[in-house]
C-alpha cells in the first residue's frame, strides 16, 4: 500500500491530465452523438486515424499546425462514413462501428508502409507547443500540475466549457437534446433528426481527432502502430459513466487518465508491470457496472418506439 | 424450390461482397497500385499451388472457429467483441498443459484444447454475467477484457511461467505428443481444419436441432417472445457468452498445437475480429461460416503475397474486410441486429 | 367541389381515397374525410379502427400508400411533419410528443428558437409562451420542466407547442384519455375557443358522450374504413354506437348455451403496477370457469394489458391471489403458468405474440419446443416440428404458410391463426385470448370465433379481452366490466344490453343505472 501512496503527489496529478487529454477530447466528442441519441463505437478508430494522419501531414508539411488540421478531418472523413451508413442507410451502429475501427487499424498500418517503409513507428519531427504559464509553475503543487501542459489540454478544458454552453444555451444543443431524449417528439417539431444526429458525428469525428492527434503530437513525436490502444472506448466509457453531461463526461476522464497515471507511475516501481497496465481497463469496467443499473447503453441502442412499450418483467 | 432460395440467400452478401472489392480497388488504384495485381493475389494465387493452398487451410482453421464463435453469440443477440481476449487465454491454457502435462497424446490434445476451451468460456462468462446481472454493455466490457487478457498472458509468461531459456515473450514449447498432426506438408495444414469443419456442423446441429439451441435463436430474434413462450433470456444469453467462449478459447489451443506449438505474445493477427466479419459475412448461419472462412483465409494467406510483389503491407487485407462489412450491413439483411421499427399503428 | 350544397363553408382539409397497409395490418383502406373551416369534426371509432392512422398521414407521419390530400382546395403532398406545419395542419398527440427534461418554454420554442446572438433566447422563449397562453386561455408555467407538471398540464404545453406554429388546423389524437372529467370540460371549452378564433379542429376518441358534447361533426370508422359521417345535432349515442360496433351479420357467431363446469381460474383482489411503477390492476377478482367464455369489457389502458401480464406470468403482482385449479401461481414464472395449462393470445401479436423475423415452425412450436412429443432429451426433433406444424397451419386454414415460411411475411389474420392454433393446442385448460380479432381480416374474424367457441365446448375456460364491444358481447358467457383497474360491474352475457355496459366501461354506470 505504501508503494501506491508513495507515487501519489503534484507530478501524478500533472500527468493525470496530460493522460486523460486525449480520453477527454474524444469524450467530449462522443457525448455530442450518446446526446443524439447515436452510439458513437468508432471513436477509437477515428482517434487512431487522426494520429496517424497528424503525423504523417506534420511529416509532409512540416507543420504541427497542419498536423492537427489533417488529423481532424481525417477524423471526420470516418465519422462522416459513419454517419452515412449508420444514420442514412441505417445499418446497425455497432457493426457500422466496427468497421470504421477495423478501417482504421488496417489503413494507418498500410499507409505507414506504403509511405514510410516501417511497421513500427515514425516520428513526425515536431509536436504541438506547450504553453509555459511563467510564473505560474512556480507555484507549489499548482504549477506542478497545470504550469506546462500542451496547447490541446488547454483547448480540451476549453471545450469542456464550450460543450456546456453550446448544449445547454443555444438552439442546437437544445434540439441535439431533444433529438436524443425523443426523437420522434424532435420530429414532430419539425426537427430533421437524422441531420442533427449527423451534424454530431462530424462534431464527435473533429474532437475524437484532435484526441488522436493528441497522441501522436501532443507529448511525443511519434506515431506507432495502434497506439490508441482502446483510448476510444474509454472515452466512450467516460461519457456513458459522465452521464453524457460536459462537466461529468471530464471528470470521468480525469479519473481514466488518472487510472492511467496510476499505472505509468507504478510501472517503475516493483509491481509487474502487467497488471499495472490492466488498470485503465478495469477501471473503466468498474466504471461501467457502477453506472449500468442507472442508464444502460443498451437503452440508447434501441429506438424510443421499442423502449416505450411494455417491458417483460423477468421473474 | 430450395435451390432458387438458396441462391436468393446468397445474392445480396454476393453483391455486397463485389461493390466492396470494387470500391477497394479503388483505394488500391489511389494508393499507385495494380488493384488487378493485388486481387490476383489475394483471390487466386493462394489456390495456385499446394503449397499455397496448405497456407490458406492454417489460417482457415482460426477464423472458421473464430467465425463461430462470434456467430453463436449474435445469434442469442448478443456482441462478443471479446473473442480475441478469450482466445488468448485459451491459447495460454492449452500451451500449459501442453508443457507440463506429460502423456500420451490421445490424451494430451484433448486435454489441452478442452482446457483451452474451459478457460475462454470462463474468460466469456465475466461480461455475461456483468451483461445478464449489472445490465453492463457487453460491447465495451468484451473489449476492455482484451486489453486486460493480453495484459495477463504477457505477464504469465514473463513471471510465473516465464521458460529459464527465453529470448522473447514466449512460453515454453508444448510436447510432441501434444502436437496437432499436420497432412499436407510441407505447409503447416493440421487436422484443426477438420475439427473447425465438424464444430461448424455442430454448431449448425446446436442451433437448428437442439432445445437450447431454439431458445437462443428466439431471444435473439425477439427477446419479449421468449419471455412470453417461458424462455429465461438472462439464461439464454449466458448460455450463448458459454459457447461463444468455448469456441473462442478453443480458436487459440489449436492454433497453439497446430500451428505454434507454444504460447506466443501477440500471435495472433486479430482473428478474434476476422470472426466478426466472417459471421457477418455468412449471414451468421453456421454452414456458410466455412465458406467465408475460406475467403479470408485466401485473402490473409494472398496478403504475404501482395505484400512480395507491391509496395502495400498485408494489413490491406484488413481494410478490404471493413468495406466488406459496411457493404454486408448496409443491404439491410441483418433484420435481428436492426433496430425494429414500431409496426403497429394504434388507433 | 360545389356539390356540396349544404356545407355552410369549403372544406380546408379533403383526403380521398386514403390506403395504408402495415405489415399484417390493413389500417386504411381506401378512406374519404373532409375538414370544414371552423367546425369541431370528431373522428371516431373502436380502437384500431385507422382514426390515428389516417390522421397521421395528415400530420406526414406515415405516408399512405395511396390516395390524395388537398388543403384549401389544392392537392399536396405531405411528407414530413414539417411539411404539415408549414400547411398550417397540427397533431397532438396521444402520446404526448414533449422532451421531459426541457421546460415548459423550452418544449415550445422547439424546432422555432428565438435567438440572441448564437443563444437560445430564453426570456423571449418564457416571453413567447406567456403570450400564447393567455391568448388561448391555457395556463402554463413556463419554467417548469415537462417531467414535473401533470398530465393535464402536459397536454396543454402540447397544444400550445401546436398552436405556437400558427396552424389552422388542429388533430388531438385521444385527447381526453389521461383527463380529469374536469380538465374534459375544460379542454372543450378551449377548443370552442379557437373554433371561434378561425381554427379548425379533429377530435379522435371513441368516447360517444364526448362526441355528442364537443363536436359539430362525427365521422365513423371501422376496420380501417369510412362508415359515415354525420351532423352531430342529427344523431344520438345509439345511432353512433351502431355505426362504430357494425353488429349487422359481420359478429353474429352461432353458438350454443353454455355448459359451465368447475372453477378453473380464480382470480382475488390481485393487483399489479404499470410501467411506471404506478397502479394499473388495482383489486381485480373474478373466477372463470371450464366450459365459459368469460369476456372483459373495458375503454382501453384500464388496466387489461397489466391484468393480461399478471395472469401471464410477464408482470409480477404487487398483490392478491391467483388460484389454479384451486393452488395459488401467482408470481409464477410464464414456463411454470404454461405447464399448468393456461395458454395465451397476446394483445400484440408482432411484440409478445410472434417472432416476425423467424419461420412459421419457429413460431409454432414457442412453448412446447421442449417436451415430448417435439422434443427428446436436448434434441428438437425436425421431423416432428414439420409435421406439427403442418398440423397448426391446416387445422387453422393458415393461408400461404408453409413450415418454413416466414410468419412475418403472412397477413394479419393469417398471422393470429398461426399464434391461435399454437395456444389452442395446448390441452383445453385457460386460453387467455387478448384482442384476439385486433387487425385482422372479416373472413379470419368470423373463423376465429367458432375457434373459440369449438374451444370452449370442449372444456377450456376462455378469458376473453377485448375493446370491440360487439365482440365481448356476442362470444362470451358471462361479462365483467373493467374500468379504473377494478371490476366494476358483472353481467350474464343474455341480459345485457351494450348501453348498460356502454355505461360500466365509461365509470358512469353506477350514476345512470
Amino acid at each position: 500500500m505504501d508503494e501506491i501512496f508513495g507515487v501519489i503527489n503534484a507530478g501524478l496529478f500533472g500527468v493525470s491530465l496530460r493522460l486523460a487529454t486525449p480520453i477527454l477530447l474524444a469524450a467530449i466528442g462522443g457525448l455530442w452523438t450518446q446526446q443524439a441519441g447515436v452510439l458513437n463505437i468508432a471513436l477509437e478508430g477515428m482517434m487512431l486515424s487522426a494520429a496517424f494522419s497528424g503525423a504523417a501531414v506534420t511529416y509532409a508539411t512540416g507543420s504541427a499546425w497542419a498536423g492537427l488540421l489533417g488529423g481532424m478531418l481525417a477524423s471526420m472523413l470516418l465519422a462522416a462514413v459513419f454517419g452515412l451508413f449508420s444514420i442514412r442507410l441505417k445499418a446497425d451502429l455497432v457493426v457500422v462501428g466496427i468497421a470504421i475501427n477495423l478501417f482504421a487499424a488496417g489503413a494507418t498500418l498500410v499507409l505507414m508502409e506504403r509511405f514510410f517503409n516501417t511497421k513500427g513507428n515514425f516520428s513526425p519531427g515536431r509536436r504541438l507547443p506547450n504553453i509555459t504559464l511563467g510564473p505560474v509553475r512556480d507555484i507549489p503543487i499548482v504549477g506542478d500540475i497545470i504550469g506546462q501542459q500542451n496547447v490541446l489540454v488547454w483547448v480540451g478544458l476549453a471545450l469542456v466549457v464550450i460543450a456546456h454552453v453550446v448544449l445547454y444555451r443555444t438552439p442546437f444543443g437544445l434540439r441535439v437534446r431533444s433529438v436524443g431524449e425523443n426523437p420522434e417528439a424532435a420530429e414532430t417539431a419539425g426537427i430533421r433528426v437524422g441531420r442533427v444526429q449527423f451534424i454530431t458525428v462530424l462534431i464527435s469525428g473533429a474532437l475524437a481527432g484532435m484526441g488522436g492527434v493528441n497522441l501522436s503530437l501532443g507529448y511525443v513525436s511519434q506515431f506507432s502502430t495502434n497506439m490508441t490502444s482502446g483510448r476510444g472506448f474509454i472515452a466512450l466509457a467516460a461519457q456513458t459513466f459522465g452521464n453524457a453531461t460536459p462537466i461529468g463526461t471530464a471528470l470521468a476522464s480525469l479519473f481514466f487518465g488518472f487510472a492511467d497515471a496510476l499505472a505509468v507511475r507504478l510501472q517503475t516501481r516493483e509491481l509487474p508491470s502487467d497488471f499495472v497496465l490492466m488498470i485503465p481497463y478495469l477501471a473503466t469496467i468498474l466504471a461501467l457496472v457502477l453506472v449500468a443499473r442507472r442508464r444502460s447503453l443498451r437503452a440508447r441502442r434501441q429506438s424510443p418506439s421499442e423502449s416505450e412499450k411494455p417491458e417483460a418483467a423477468t421473474v | 424450390m430450395r435451390a432458387r432460395r438458396l441462391i436468393i440467400e446468397a445474392l445480396p452478401p454476393i453483391l455486397s461482397l463485389l461493390a466492396a472489392l470494387l470500391v477497394a480497388a479503388l483505394i488500391i488504384l489511389a494508393l499507385g497500385e495494380n488493384p488487378v495485381t493485388v486481387y490476383r493475389a489475394l483471390l487466386f494465387e493462394p489456390f495456385s499451388s499446394l503449397r499455397t493452398f496448405g497456407r490458406v487451410l492454417e489460417v482457415l482453421v482460426p477464423l472458421l472457429l473464430s467465425g463461430l464463435a462470434v456467430a453463436v453469440a449474435f445469434r442469442a443477440g448478443v456482441f462478443n467483441l471479446g473473442v480475441e481476449g478469450q482466445l488468448y487465454l485459451g491459447a495460454f491454457a492449452a500451451a500449459w498443459v501442453g508443457f507440463t502435462l506429460a502423456a500420451p497424446g490421445f490424451l494430451q490434445i484433448p486435454a489441452a484444447m478442452a482446457f483451452g476451451a474451459i478457460v475462454g468460456a470462463l474468460y466469456a462468462l465475466i461480461p455475461a454475467l456483468l451483461r445478464a446481472y449489472f445490465n453492463a454493455d457487453e460491447i465495451v466490457t468484451t473489449i476492455m477484457l482484451n486489453y486486460v487478457a493480453f495484459s495477463l498472458t504477457n505477464y504469465l509468461i514473463t513471471g510465473p511461467f516465464r521458460p529459464p531459456d527465453a529470448g522473447s515473450a514466449q512460453s515454453e514449447a508444448i510436447a510432441l505428443t501434444a502436437h496437432l498432426g499436420r497432412w499436407l506438408p510441407p505447409s503447416r495444414a493440421h487436422i484443426g481444419v477438420f475439427i473447425a469443419l465438424a464444430l461448424a456442423v455442430l454448431l449448425y446441429l446446436l442451433l437448428y436441432r437442439t432445445t437450447i439451441g431454439y431458445e437462443l435463436r428466439m431471444a435473439g430474434a425477439n427477446p419479449r417472445f421468449a419471455e412470453y413462450g417461458g424462455v429465461s433470456v438472462r439464461r439464454t444469453i449466458i448460455m450463448a457468452m458459454i459457447f461463444s467462449g468455448l469456441l473462442a478459447g478453443l480458436v487459440g489451443a489449436v492454433e497453439v498445437l497446430g500451428i505454434q506449438y507454444r504460447f506466443r505474445a501477440g500471435f495472433s493477427p486479430g482473428y478474434g475480429f476476422d470472426g466478426i466479419t466472417v459471421a457477418l459475412l455468412a449471414r451468421v448461419e453456421p454452414l456458410a461460416i466455412p465458406l467465408a472462412a475460406l475467403l479470408f483465409a485466401a485473402l490473409r494467406a494472398g496478403a504475404s503475397i501482395v505484400q512480395l510483389n507491391t509496395e502495400l503491407g498485408r494489413e490491406v487485407v484488413d481494410v478490404l474486410q471493413a468495406i466488406i462489412i459496411l457493404f454486408v450491413t448496409a443491404e439491410g439483411l441483418w433484420y435481428f441486429l436492426r433496430r425494429r421499427r414500431a409496426l403497429w399503428a394504434s388507433g | 367541389m360545389s356539390g356540396d350544397a349544404n356545407a355552410p363553408s369549403a372544406p380546408i382539409v379533403r383526403m380521398r381515397g386514403i390506403t395504408k397497409q402495415f405489415p399484417g395490418v390493413l389500417a386504411n383502406d381506401a378512406v374519404d374525410f373532409d375538414l370544414r373551416e371552423r367546425e369541431v369534426h370528431a373522428l371516431v371509432g373502436e380502437n384500431g379502427a385507422g382514426k390515428s392512422t389516417l390522421m397521421k398521414i395528415l400530420f406526414g407521419l406515415y405516408t399512405s400508400d395511396s390516395g390524395t390530400i388537398e388543403v384549401d382546395s389544392r392537392e399536396v403532398q405531405i411528407a414530413t411533419p414539417q411539411n404539415a406545419l408549414d400547411l398550417g395542419i397540427g397533431m397532438v398527440h396521444q402520446h404526448f410528443m414533449l422532451i421531459p427534461s426541457l421546460t415548459v418554454a423550452e418544449n415550445i420554442v422547439l424546432g422555432a428558437e428565438p435567438r440572441r446572438g448564437p443563444f437560445l433566447d430564453l426570456s423571449r422563449s418564457i416571453q413567447r409562451t406567456r403570450e400564447l397562453s393567455d391568448r388561448y386561455g391555457l395556463r402554463v408555467r413556463p419554467e417548469a420542466t415537462v417531467q414535473s407538471i401533470s398530465v393535464g398540464q402536459r397536454q396543454r404545453v402540447e397544444i400550445l407547442k401546436t398552436l405556437s406554429r400558427g396552424v389552422k388546423v388542429l388533430i388531438l389524437d385521444e385527447p381526453t384519455a389521461v383527463l380529469t372529467p374536469q380538465e374534459t370540460d375544460d379542454l372543450f371549452r378551449v377548443l370552442r375557443g379557437l373554433v371561434s378564433q378561425g381554427m379548425s379542429v379533429v377530435l379522435i376518441t371513441h368516447k360517444l358522450r364526448e362526441v355528442l358534447a364537443a363536436s359539430d361533426r362525427v365521422t365513423v370508422m371501422r376496420a380501417g374504413r369510412h362508415i359515415g359521417t354525420v351532423d352531430t345535432a342529427a344523431t344520438d349515442t345509439e345511432e353512433l354506437a351502431r355505426m362504430m360496433v357494425g353488429r349487422e351479420v359481420l359478429f353474429r357467431v352461432e353458438k350454443k348455451p353454455a355448459q359451465p363446469r368447475e372453477t378453473l381460474l380464480e382470480v382475488r383482489d390481485l393487483q399489479a403496477l404499470d410501467n411506471r411503477g404506478l397502479p394499473a390492476v388495482r383489486g381485480v377478482s373474478f373466477s372463470l370457469r371450464r366450459g365459459e367464455i368469460y369476456g372483459i369489457a373495458g375503454v382501453e389502458g384500464n388496466g387489461q394489458s397489466e391484468l393480461i401480464e399478471a395472469l401471464t406470468g410477464l408482470r409480477r403482482p404487487t398483490g392478491g391471489r391467483l388460484l389454479l385449479g384451486g393452488k395459488p401461481v401467482e408470481g409464477s414464472s410464464p414456463r411454470r403458468l404454461r405447464e399448468l395449462g393456461v395458454a395465451h393470445v397476446p394483445e400484440d401479436r408482432l411484440i409478445y405474440g410472434t417472432s416476425s423475423t423467424s419461420s412459421v415452425a419457429d413460431n409454432a412450436i414457442m412453448g412446447f419446443h421442449y417436451r415430448k412429443p417435439l422434443a427428446e432429451k436436448i434434441w428438437l426433433l425436425k421431423g416432428r416440428v414439420i409435421s406439427w406444424a403442418r398440423k397448426l397451419i391446416q387445422g387453422f386454414d393458415v393461408r400461404g404458410a408453409r413450415p418454413d415460411t416466414l410468419i412475418g411475411s403472412l397477413s394479419g389474420g393469417n398471422m393470429q391463426k398461426v399464434v391461435l392454433a399454437r395456444e389452442m393446442s395446448r390441452q383445453p385448460n385457460v386460453l387467455i385470448a387478448a384482442q384476439p380479432t385486433r387487425g385482422v381480416d372479416v373472413g379470419a374474424i368470423e373463423f376465429i370465433h367458432s375457434k373459440l367457441i369449438e374451444y370452449r365446448d370442449a372444456g377450456a375456460a376462455v378469458l376473453l379481452i377485448s375493446a370491440e364491444l360487439s365482440e365481448v358481447m356476442s362470444l362470451s358467457d358471462r361479462i365483467g366490466v373493467i374500468f379504473n383497474g377494478r371490476i366494476v360491474a358483472e353481467f350474464d352475457a343474455g341480459t345485457v344490453t351494450e348501453h348498460q355496459l356502454g355505461l360500466y366501461m365509461l365509470g358512469a354506470g353506477k350514476v345512470s343505472a
